[in-house]
């Protein structure tokens, strides 16, 4: 698995996970983010149960694993957070911030010694040591309750499943050319995103967000001008296809 | 009941089966209880005649109960195992992917750091083991004791005919046919408790073989 530092602040730093050549090969490649500050962490969107030994064992190249103390889930996918019963087991005392509506669900993966912190439909702030992330909506983008997590320091904004892509497990973590990106795009947003009144709200909130790397939980990361061009191209695309088609 | 025990993974299907084989018999024993008052019915309809049989409605009556309550008891136990299987599964899977990670992680900076959660659920791994063996040994004693005292329906069965003796011709198909219920419904309790039994000798086989 890759890992490799993002964006770094006097504060804090974004480190990416991915690309695990040992995945079985029938499973969505996933991206992982941690945001580390000078005593805590953040783990983003931690992955399945087939993700948890090298997420584990990459975690520890950056960081003891007593700092990881809050964990954070868009949404209930198995893709996202089904390795949570493994680490229910590693990090009793961490905290998972997670969609209100889902935790009936992800308490399925199996949760005895985490705290669930319920995060309500208008989202909310994380303060870890001197950083500070905002949860911002993105309901129905793809799952009914979903968020992603934008951080104004770096101006990094964790993006779900928007602006997910399937290709290979080998190729690059940063969008090369913007254009030629939009064919692997194209079939997960129309089909995966239901609501075109939904992904049009947010693009008009995120317009206002200064965003330098916009960063999916699959496919490749956006930066600087992409992050536009990704946001014009949503905004024209017709979404939830499945129902023209049948 | 010292012998070694199989693998956790096939108790999930034991404690399953063997819940499954206890709820037969509570139906069972619904079936006895009815039956012993039906005799009582019976042979207060005798009369004096009777009145040994009548005895004897009340011990089938008493069998009925503790076999319901054994089978409830068993049940339970069962219930337990299923549970506790679960978790020792979820702490050996946890116990294979910590593994994993300590051998990708040897030239990490912080590997070390994987230690304490490894030990912490391999001292829970061990103890979960502890307890739900300690679980299925009672379930395996109580199973037993059940079928020894399933031998006392025979024995009723068998006086039950005696006294069916002592009343007139007319009444003693009634008295019979209660002993044959009596021995009938026993008969299928104890194959189900059998059945029961039998899961534990065959994962014993199986770990010996």
């Amino acid at each position: 698995m890759k890992s490799q530092l993002l964006v770094e602040t006097p504060t804090h730093k974004w480190i990416y996970f991915g690309r695990d050549p040992d995945k079985p090969e029938k499973i969505i490649d996933t991206n992982q983010y941690m945001l580390v500050t000078e005593h805590k962490a953040l783990l983003m969107d931690p992955g399945g149960v087939e993700l948890f030994a090298p997420m584990l064992a990459n975690i520890v190249k950056h960081i003891p694993l007593e700092q990881l103390t809050h964990l954070f889930a868009s949404h209930q996918d198995p893709d996202i957070i089904s390795s949570l019963g493994l680490w229910d087991q590693t990090l009793p005392e961490a905290k998972l911030y997670s969609p209100w509506i889902w935790e009936g669900f992800i308490r399925h993966f199996g949760m005895s010694n985490i705290t669930y912190e319920a995060l309500p439909d208008e989202g909310s702030r994380l303060i870890l040591d001197q950083a500070e992330v905002q949860f911002i909506p993105a309901h129905y983008l793809h799952a009914s309750g979903n968020f992603h997590v934008y951080d104004p320091a770096t101006r990094v904004l964790m993006s779900g499943d928007v602006g997910a892509a399937l290709e290979g497990p080998n190729v690059s973590i940063f969008v090369d050319d913007f254009e030629s990106h939009i064919k692997k795009m194209s079939f997960f947003h129309q089909r995966w995103m239901p609501s075109n009144a939904a992904k049009n709200d947010w693009i008009a909130r995120v317009r206002k967000l200064d965003i330098e790397y916009m960063c999916p939980q699959h496919g490749r990361i956006f930066k600087g001008e992409q992050v536009g061009q990704f946001l014009d191209w949503f905004e024209q695309l017709e979404v939830g296809q499945a129902i023209s088609n049948s | 009941m010292s012998r070694k025990r199989t693998k956790v993974s096939q108790y999930y299907v034991i404690a399953a089966v063997v819940a499954a084989e206890l709820n037969h018999t509570l139906t069972y024993c619904k079936q006895i209880n009815l039956t012993a008052s039906n005799a009582q019915a019976a042979s207060s309809r005798v009369g004096n005649a009777a009145l040994g049989f009548k005895a004897l409605t009340g011990f089938i009556d008493d069998l009925a109960c503790y076999t319901m309550k054994a089978a409830t008891d068993i049940n339970q136990l069962a219930n337990q195992a299923s549970k506790m299987a679960t978790e020792t599964a979820r702490a050996a899977s946890a116990l294979k992917h910590f593994e994993k990670a300590k051998r990708n992680s040897h030239d990490a900076k912080y590997a070390h750091t994987i230690l304490p959660a490894f030990q912490h659920t391999s001292d829970r791994y061990t103890q979960l083991q502890r307890s739900f063996q300690k679980v299925i040994n009672q379930m395996e004693i109580q199973l037993h004791e059940l079928k020894r005292n399933l031998r006392t329906a025979n024995i009723l069965a068998s006086i039950c005919r005696i006294e069916a003796c002592r009343v007139d011709v007319a009444n003693q198909a009634t008295f019979n046919d209660v002993a044959n219920r009596v021995d009938n419904v026993a008969n299928k309790i104890r194959q189900r408790v059998d059945n029961a039994i039998s899961l534990f000798d065959t994962s014993a086989e199986k770990k010996a073989a």
